[in-house]
């Protein structure tokens, strides 16, 4: 019995073992950068408008929400209805609120969602000479603010 | 007893540390190709300097229909419809090169894939061409910010 346990093992080599993951790593590497695009491309869906007004959705009092560019940053216009209980849908009062940029105008639909939680759509003007890039990050900013999720169906107006 | 196990440990531990480098090596190219993992096809882009605008979002775009509008061309599945110059500067709402092949194509859902410098006032006339050709659902291409 003790000779059972002084018995000497053959000396394990490990180079074969880390010869064949070497060996592993160096087809991989070159496949996986050839194969691999960094470039991750993503979609965002988009709404498209006629310039008609919004029509209303859900039963927020937020029945129409806009935005469009101006010379000093954004306009923010929307149709809020009227407090007078006799007030139907459709029944709206106007109101325009300005953001000089991307992150007052976060702050400005994050205050009307907090008005309507349930309104979901948002409607974009973008100027003629406004770049898509431009309109992209525009879009990001309505749909996802700071604090969570704004606007996140976009409608864009085709460009007048 | 003990031998076995000391001996076992002393060979062991050299393996170990000799295999370390390639399993960070494999973690990091996990990692960086499950975070860019991507089913579309690479982007074959239809003019040289082509770039897509960068956006925040992550969803995956669909494999639809696609319009390209570069600085030079607007393209429809690969093909050239019309020039980016003409149509930026043309009063005209619709563009009938790209109407015709909506139209031929019969889809109702296209992915815009628009250079990240064209004018509103050129991918709108694509969109609201698009629309005229009864197209439901328009997708805006974009890179996402996840990319490396």
């Amino acid at each position: 019995m003790r000779r059972l346990f002084r018995a000497e093992e053959p000396a394990h080599d490990i180079r074969p073992t880390v010869l064949s993951v070497v060996a592993l790593m160096l087809l991989l590497l070159p496949l996986t950068l050839f194969s691999t695009s960094l470039d991750k491309r993503t979609g965002l869906p988009i709404g498209l408008s006629g310039g008609q007004p919004d029509e209303v959705h859900g039963d927020g009092p937020v029945e129409g929400l806009r935005v469009r560019r101006s010379s000093d940053g954004f306009v923010v216009e929307t149709a809020v209805r009227n407090t007078d209980v006799r007030a139907a849908a459709g029944d709206v009062e106007l109101r325009q609120v300005r953001a000089g940029d991307l992150g007052e105008l976060q702050d400005v639909l994050q205050r009307i969602k907090q008005l309507d939680p349930t309104r979901t759509e948002i409607t974009l003007v973008p100027e003629a000479q406004s770049t898509t890039s431009q309109v992209v990050r525009w879009m990001d900013a309505a749909r996802k603010g700071p604090n969570g999720e704004l606007y996140p169906e976009v409608v864009l107006e085709a460009a007048q | 007893m003990r031998r076995l196990f000391s001996r076992s440990a002393a060979q062991s531990g050299p393996a170990v540390a000799a295999l370390m480098p390639l399993v960070d090596i494999m973690t990091i190219l996990l990692v960086a190709i499950l975070r860019t993992w991507s089913t579309q096809p690479p982007l074959q882009p239809v003019e040289a300097d082509f770039a897509l605008p960068m956006s925040r979002a992550e969803g995956e775009p669909s494999l639809s229909l696609a319009i390209d509008v570069g600085m030079d061309g607007i393209y429809v599945d690969g093909f050239r419809a019309g020039s980016s110059t003409y149509w930026t500067q043309s009063e005209a709402l619709l563009i009938p090169d790209v109407l015709d092949a909506l139209h031929a194509s019969g889809t109702d859902h296209v992915r815009v894939r628009a250079h990240s410098d064209a004018p509103w006032s050129l991918v709108g006339k694509v969109l609201s061409t698009a629309q005229e050709a009864g197209v439901a659902d328009v997708e805006l291409i974009a890179i996402s910010q996840a990319s490396l």
